[in-house]
């Protein structure tokens, strides 16, 4: 069930995301649920006193990154959708997603991904940072570290897929894990990938 | 004045991606847009009506996924990556795993520094074409079979009929023969 004031917390969260991502979340709506299911969507969160810009954000425009977890949650809650579901959406979004396009010409090697993985997260995101810890491509694995500051799972799970759609574009063999981890007192949110 | 400027740069790059969204879902040639390791990054409409497949299905999806003969899709991009033009013809499976005959059209793309950026495939219908071509193959055989037969004939017709004149001219020497 979803708490009011719990998501207001939510949205008051600090840092900005890219409109893109209230594009993507509506994209997968569509193919998932059609324009009946957006428009139950945005009357939900409107009910809830949310005016979430699925049909009008501009996908290079700064929002806040905590109005994009309530959004992950309106979506979850409205559609009663699973934790694959939404690793899922997550996974869907990089196939749609208009920022993807551009940045693609990172996503031409292993190498040059790895390379842009920090920068891509500035690109996106103006809170929190992405560091590669671990790029081995005869081990065949990647780890990358996220420093953020701690927001709902539901986030870390979406971005569980999101990163390995991304990975895919690369190898197409690559299965992404999420993990938590304390190091030196401080809690972290690791992505491995392998393949 | 910088962020004046960054806004406009923004606005301009999105009126930018409408544009070549709009284009390139007007054009009726099916494009495909292909990083260097053969993924799929970005398809217009034209190839979701032709191959029935949805954007999100094919975008991420290998190339090769796509054809019939995966080894001609290795060529194509054996062939770009020389700078090598590509013209050939593949055999598009759909959705519903109907087989199209396609004429498959490649293109490298570079970036400024002319680095290496994978490659755009323009696939075009040719069924038709391939059925005009299969016709007219059709035709032109029963039109040579046709005029086979005749020419049998008039071997036959020719035979018979020097044949006929050999007789006479052998009849006519006989009859001299006779006479004196």
């Amino acid at each position: 069930m979803l708490n009011k004031e719990e998501l207001k917390k939510i949205s008051q969260l600090k840092g900005e995301t890219r409109g893109v991502v209230f594009q993507t979340d509506a994209k997968y709506v569509l193919m998932k649920e059609g324009e009946k299911g957006l428009k139950k969507l945005e009357e939900k969160s409107e009910e809830l006193g949310f005016k979430i810009p699925y049909q009008t954000a501009k996908p290079l425009d700064w929002e806040p990154l905590g109005l994009r977890i309530v959004s992950l949650l309106l979506i979850k809650n409205t559609f009663n959708l699973s934790d694959s579901e939404i690793r899922e959406m997550g996974y869907f979004a990089p196939k749609v997603s208009f920022i993807i396009k551009l940045l693609m010409k990172y996503f031409v090697s292993i190498k040059k991904t790895i390379e842009n993985v920090p920068r891509y997260w500035a690109q996106h995101h103006t809170v929190g940072e992405i560091i590669v810890d671990k790029a081995d491509e005869e081990q065949k694995e990647i780890i990358v570290r996220m420093k953020t500051p701690e927001f709902h799972p539901i986030f870390y799970t979406y971005l569980e897929g999101y990163y390995e759609r991304i990975a895919r574009f690369t190898n197409p063999n690559m299965v992404c894990q999420h993990s938590k981890t304390i190091i030196g007192g401080e809690s972290f949110h690791i992505y491995k990938i392998k393949w | 004045m910088g962020e004046d400027k960054l806004q406009r740069a923004k606005e301009d790059l999105e009126d930018l991606e409408i544009y070549i969204k709009e284009f390139s879902d007007f054009l009726p040639l099916a494009i495909c847009t292909v990083n260097p390791l053969g993924m799929v990054i970005n398809i217009n409409r034209a190839v979701e009506i032709l191959s029935g497949y949805s954007s999100f299905e094919i975008v991420g999806e290998h190339i090769s996924n796509l054809f019939f003969e995966k080894k001609g899709v290795e060529k194509i991009e054996r062939a770009i990556q020389k700078k090598l033009s590509q013209n050939r013809e593949l055999t598009l499976i759909t959705r519903r795993k109907k087989k199209i005959p396609v004429n498959v059209i490649a293109s490298a793309r570079r970036d400024k520094e002319g680095n290496y950026m994978g490659y755009f495939l323009a696939l075009s219908d040719v069924t038709e074409v391939k059925a005009l071509q299969e016709n007219l193959e059709e035709k032109i055989k029963e039109r040579t079979n046709e005029l086979q037969k005749r020419v049998e004939e008039l071997e036959k017709f020719h035979k018979l009929t020097v044949g006929r004149e050999l007789k006479m001219i052998e009849l006519k020497k006989e009859i001299k023969k006779l006479k004196g």
